[in-house]
């Protein structure tokens, strides 16, 4: 440590030159991270067609706005130091070496600002989650279940039709409980647009729920790298009026055969 | 030149050698380069009267790659593996077939496929598959034994929507999305052969003389390329039975090329 070194923090510090230039471009960074870490990543995954993903999206703007003054703070002080002075030369000016101080009052602020941070996203988190697990709890729900292969899904509709498909019909606003599974390895049933996503495990059934809320056709993806067609396990997701729905469970062929059961085991 | 500025450049060099040789390497493991392209045949007229031109593509699944397909002389690097193929018009094992696992057909065509499967079967993993899905009136013709040397059936023929879970030899699944055009969803379960015909045949060289006999046809959307492959566990003990010919392109799996 050099005896020489400056104090930084003495006197009127935040007056000085690159203290004032640090601060500008830690708002403009901050500002920057914040408007294109949210819009870029919103736009990309598109339109929400749940209450989950609007939760979902909500939560993905206040974490990275709550996340952007200390990637900006960071960013600027990393340019700030990839702007100042260098040394040209074989031998290392002697401010070179390291220059770290013992500063009690900078760790107890970064430890405490650290904890508020983490306490803030898990509150924040545990009440999105408990509002996603509302759909689990409505009595009239529909239920569906789920089964995962090497590399399709399909899924059973209770009741005496039996109805088995590849493709996901749903009715608009109306609660729905997934039953998921896998026959094979483990997989990820994904919802993209509805925020729902929960692992697929041989042998054992996992409980989701989500209530689409937007007519339109959406994306089903499997989230779990499970093999060499891992790429193409794709569906799709029909999001229905009732009326139509109901038409198209009549239309189904009377298998006979759902595995579903109240207790979401196998039949 | 610079020794720092020439180390700099031979590592580039070296980096992307090094990234041109694996991806040669990955193009050349594709164990099936070809494509099948599917022979034109007649019109189709479909039960609501609908009238499609038609194609027509004759396949083969054999229990390994021995004698039949497009593996090479010996089966290849996987003569053990078990293998779709192309093969004749009447089901006629074919040693030196071009290609068997990629096929092309044209848009908004009925595709009619016959495949004569010459393995033995056991339980699907998922009795969803035992159900004929996504053909014309979702059924399928089969026959139990075709006899290949008289090129007749060997037992009567008959509509099936579903074969038993338990009988089955393997599966001809065609499913994805295609760069998000039509969904093209088509499952058919293939009855497995006499399970002692199958292994006496194997060990006499060759493959059974009475496959199973199943033709379907369904119609094909707009362009797009999608992925097919087989639903019943045949491949080797690891990632759940669906490693080796199932975790393999070009063996239980390829891809089909609506085009045209």
């Amino acid at each position: 440590m050099l005896d020489t070194e400056p104090d930084y923090f003495t006197g009127q510090w935040w007056k000085r030159t690159d203290v004032k230039r640090h601060a500008v471009l830690w708002v403009l960074l901050t500002a920057f991270i914040g408007y294109v870490g949210t819009e870029v990543q919103v736009r990309a995954i598109g339109a929400p067609a749940s209450g989950s993903m609007e939760n979902v999206i909500h939560l993905m703007r206040v974490f990275t706005w709550a996340a952007a003054p200390v990637a900006g703070f960071a960013a600027a002080i990393s340019i700030g130091a990839l702007m100042g002075k260098r040394h040209y030369g074989d031998n290392p000016p002697a401010e070179s070496d390291h220059a770290i101080k013992n500063s009690p009052r900078a760790i107890a602020l970064w430890i405490v600002s650290s904890a508020l941070m983490c306490l803030f996203a898990l509150v924040v988190g545990l009440i999105a989650l408990q509002k996603d697990d509302a759909s689990l709890l409505d009595a009239k729900a529909t239920h569906v279940n789920v089964v995962g292969q090497q590399w399709v899904w399909n899924f059973d509709y209770p009741g005496e039709s039996g109805v088995r498909s590849n493709v996901l019909h749903l009715p608009v606003n109306q609660p729905v409980v997934f039953h998921v599974t896998s026959m094979d390895v483990k997989h990820s049933f994904w919802l993209v647009q509805m925020g729902v996503k929960i692992d697929a495990n041989p042998g054992v059934f996992t409980e989701t729920a989500v209530t689409p809320n937007k007519i339109g056709t959406f994306d089903i993806r499997c989230a779990e790298l499970c093999g060499l067609l891992h790429a193409y396990m794709q569906n799709k997701v029909i999001v229905e009026s009732q009326e139509d729905y109901d038409k198209w469970i009549a239309s189904q062929p009377n298998t006979g055969e759902t595995t579903w059961t109240e207790e979401g085991g196998n039949a | 030149m610079n020794k720092r500025i020439l180390a700099a450049l031979t590592t580039v060099v070296l980096g992307f050698g090094l990234i041109a040789g694996i991806g040669t390497y990955v193009a050349a493991a594709k164990n099936d380069p070809g494509i099948l392209v599917a022979e034109g045949a007649d019109t189709y007229t479909a039960p609501d009267g609908t009238t499609y031109p038609q194609v027509k593509l004759s396949l083969n699944v054999y229990p390994n790659s021995l004698f039949g397909g497009h593996h090479g002389a010996g089966g290849g690097a996987h003569p053990d593996y078990v293998s779709y193929a192309a093969g004749g018009p009447d089901g006629e094992v074919l040693a030196d077939a071009p290609t068997g696992t990629n096929f092309q057909v044209p848009a908004h065509t009925a595709v009619t496929i016959t495949v004569y499967q010459y393995d033995s079967g056991e339980t699907l993993n998922n009795d969803y598959f035992a159900h004929v899905r996504g053909t014309v009136d979702g059924k399928a013709t089969f026959v139990q034994r075709w006899d290949t040397k008289a090129k007749s059936n060997a037992s009567a023929e008959q509509q099936i929507t579903n074969i038993p879970a338990d009988m089955v030899g393997h599966t001809f699944t065609v499913h994805g999305m295609s760069d998000g055009k039509d969904q093209l969803f088509v499952s058919v379960p293939l009855m497995m052969s006499d399970d002692d015909e199958v292994t006496a045949a194997e060990e006499e060289g060759g493959y059974t003389q009475f496959p199973s006999k199943t033709t379907f046809t369904f119609i094909t959307g707009d362009e797009g390329e999608y992925v097919w492959n087989c639903e019943f566990p045949c491949g080797d003990g690891t990632i759940a039975r669906f490693g080796a010919a199932m975790s393999t392109m070009g063996y239980m799996s390829g891809h089909l090329i609506v085009k045209g």
